[in-house]
This record gives structure tokens, C-alpha cells and sequence, in this order.
């Protein structure tokens, strides 16, 4: 039913998640600033921190490890600026709406299998993940679909990993981590499906 | 070798995303673009203030508390520690990745360090209490805390073996 609703000309086609959006946001959507009060806080953590390693050990330690850092920095940046770049594109290229037309009424591994792939490719953060995890649900998707997928974006969002993660921890341990990581939302999935059969952890009110 | 094949990777998948973004002819391209540069604008000193700060507080970590608590040898006591750390560290993924980077360069071990990002991941305070109550309702996101809770312990032994 749902699914012909969005297939209808005019208004309607896209109207699915908005409709969810403003009805189920936060009740204090947050604006994003340039200089937040987190970003202050770990600037100043930061030159505190500045200033005990040079009270502690001198100018020259301090130089070598903003070197170091520096280095880092660097390497990481071509690399950050792509994934900016790509899930710029992808979010204007593959609207919510057509994602969310994908998932009416998939359950089971097949359901399983697109949700992950959905959750690591999703660009941009909780505001669209869980909104989209409710257009699912009112799509006729399975409980263990909707596990998948936010696990999955939870757990194995590739924008993260290649924006945030790589960019902080070895590389290396990145990827074990994806690789042990890869079977959870699958788990999670049929653990859902198992413990909550036939419960109604979603409603569908939707104010 | 890895590393130079996922960066082609991810360029040839930008580059394709920019050409089918250009061959639509909407400004689709240049809107993204415009996108992008506002989001690094964002991103980027959040980066360097997580990268250089997290640098210098492993610096002044006490290296022999970090690595007796969270280390190798920390085993299971030290997986549970992490991973408790994980779920309640405050904040978004600068901060965590910040503490997780200066704990690792500090002596903690490597599954303990996966617990703690699988943790917070999972069940990072903020997001669940601003983004996902509000959405999702209480009776979703205490079922999906709720079959989660192993994953960090599991991940982390997982990695104890993996990772040696």
C-alpha cells in the first residue's frame, strides 16, 4: 500500500520520509556550528595539553610531535576530502526516497543483506539514519531488517571509517575491526527476529 | 599495498559519483561540490584539533596506569573496562577517536581498544539520547541496546585471538 503511495505523481513521491522527519525529529534539532562548545572544549583540552608538554619537555619535544601529527595529517587528507566529496554526490544522487522505496516488505537474509550494504553506503549522520530506519519500518520491513540495518550503519558506515576512524587509528587495526565487525549486523538481525517474533517495537503513530 | 588499493578505491568511486553527478546537467555537480566544501570546512579543523591533541595527551597519560588497566595483559578485566568506557565517553566521534588514538599510543592493547570504538559505536550516550529516543522510542532502542550488549566483550576477545 505504502508503496504505491510513493508511486503516485505530484507531492507524494518523496513525501514518505519528510513526513517522518518532521513529525519524529528531536525536539531541539541542533544547528551546526563552525566552533561548537565540543570543538572549544577539545581545542582547549588540546592546548592545555600543548602547554604541560612544553612546561614538561621542552620546545623540541613539542616540535616532534607536531611533526609527527603533521605528517599524519596530511596523509589522511586526500583521503578525507575524497570521502567528503563522494557522499556529497551519492546524498543529492540517491535521494532517501529511493532508498526507502527499496525496503518495502523485505525480511530474511536477502532483507539482511540489502539493509547492511544500505548501512555502510548511507552518507550523512543520525538524522538521516534513524528517520530512514522508520520509513523502512512503515515500508513493510522485518524487525530484523531495521536491526541490520542501523547496526550495520552504526558499526561499518564507510563515510566514518574513511572520515574519522582512519584518521585516528591504525589502519591495520581498522581493518580487523571492520572484518570482525561485518558479521554482527547479520547476528543482531536474526537475534531480533528470534527474541522480539511478533512484538511491536515500532509504532506507527508517527507524532 | 592494501592501503594504496583502497585509496584508488575510493578516488575511482568519487570520480565516477562526479561524473554521474556532472552527467545529469541540474547542478547536481556543483551543489555537491558545494557541499562537500562546507562539510570540510567542518571536518577539517575537528580533525587536526582530535589529531594533535590526541597526540599530545597520550604524551602525558601515565603510561604504566594505562597499560596495567586497559593493556594486553589487561585481558577480559580490561575488555570490560573498555567497553564500559565506550558507552558512556561523551560527545562525538572526534573525542572518541582522540581517547581511543591516545590510549593506544599510551600502552592499551589492541582488543581493549576495539571494545571501547565498538562500544561507543553502539551505544555512544549522545547519539542515543538525542537522536535515537526521540525516533525510534524508547521500546526499539532498549531492544537494540539491549541485543548489542555482548557485541563490544565479543568483538574484543575476537580481536584478542586476531590480533596478536
Amino acid at each position: 500500500m505504502k508503496q504505491e503511495e510513493t508511486d503516485n505523481s505530484g507531492p507524494s513521491v518523496g513525501q514518505l520520509i519528510p513526513d517522518i522527519g518532521s513529525a519524529r525529529t528531536p525536539q531541539h534539532p541542533k544547528k551546526r556550528r563552525l566552533f561548537d562548545a565540543g570543538f572549544l572544549t577539545v581545542s582547549a583540552i588540546m592546548f592545555i595539553a600543548v602547554g604541560v608538554v612544553y612546561y614538561r619537555r621542552g620546545a623540541q619535544h613539542v616540535l616532534d610531535i607536531l611533526a609527527k601529527d603533521s605528517a599524519l595529517a596530511l596523509d589522511i587528507a586526500p583521503k578525507v576530502l575524497a570521502a567528503v566529496l563522494l557522499a556529497a554526490w551519492l546524498r543529492r544522487l540517491l535521494p532517501k526516497e529511493v532508498i526507502a522505496r527499496h525496503f518495502g516488505h523485505q525480511s530474511g537474509i536477502g532483507g539482511m543483506s540489502l539493509a547492511v550494504f544500505a548501512g555502510v553506503i548511507l552518507p550523512g549522520g543520525p538524522m538521516t539514519a534513524f528517520p530512514l530506519a522508520i520509513a523502512f519500518s512503515q515500508g513493510g520491513a522485518a524487525l530484523s531488517v531495521i536491526i541490520a540495518f542501523l547496526t550495520s550503519w552504526l558499526l561499518l558506515s564507510a563515510n566514518r571509517t574513511i572520515v574519522w576512524e582512519m584518521a585516528f587509528i591504525d589502519n591495520q587495526i581498522v581493518g580487523w575491526r571492520l572484518l570482525l565487525c561485518l558479521p554482527i549486523p547479520f547476528l543482531l538481525g536474526f537475534a531480533a527476529q528470534y527474541f522480539y517474533r511478533g512484538t511491536k517495537l515500532i509504532s506507527d503513530r508517527t507524532t | 599495498m592494501a592501503l594504496v588499493l583502497f585509496t584508488v578505491f575510493l578516488w575511482t568511486a568519487t570520480v565516477a559519483m562526479g561524473v554521474l553527478a556532472y552527467r545529469k546537467n541540474d547542478g547536481t555537480f556543483s551543489a555537491g561540490f558545494r557541499d562537500a566544501a562546507r562539510e570540510s570546512l567542518h571536518i577539517a579543523p575537528r580533525i587536526c584539533v582530535g589529531i594533535f591533541g590526541s597526540g599530545f595527551i597520550a604524551e602525558l597519560l601515565p603510561r604504566e596506569t594505562v597499560s596495567s588497566l586497559l593493556g594486553s595483559g589487561s585481558a577480559s578485566l580490561g575488555i570490560l573496562i573498555a567497553s564500559a568506557v565506550g558507552a558512556i565517553v561523551p560527545g562525538g566521534p572526534v573525542v572518541a577517536f582522540a581517547i581511543g588514538a591516545a590510549a593506544l599510543k599510551s600502552g592499551a592493547g589492541v582488543p581493549q581498544l576495539m571494545a571501547f570504538i565498538v562500544s561507543w559505536m553502539l551505544f555512544s550516550f549522545y547519539r542515543t539520547l538525542i537522536w535515537e529516543l526521540p525516533v525510534m522510542r524508547a521500546r526499539f532502542t532498549g531492544a537494540r541496546i539491549l541485543l548489542s550488549a555482548p557485541v563490544p566483550i565479543i568483538i574484543g576477545h575476537l580481536a584478542w585471538f586476531a590480533v596478536r
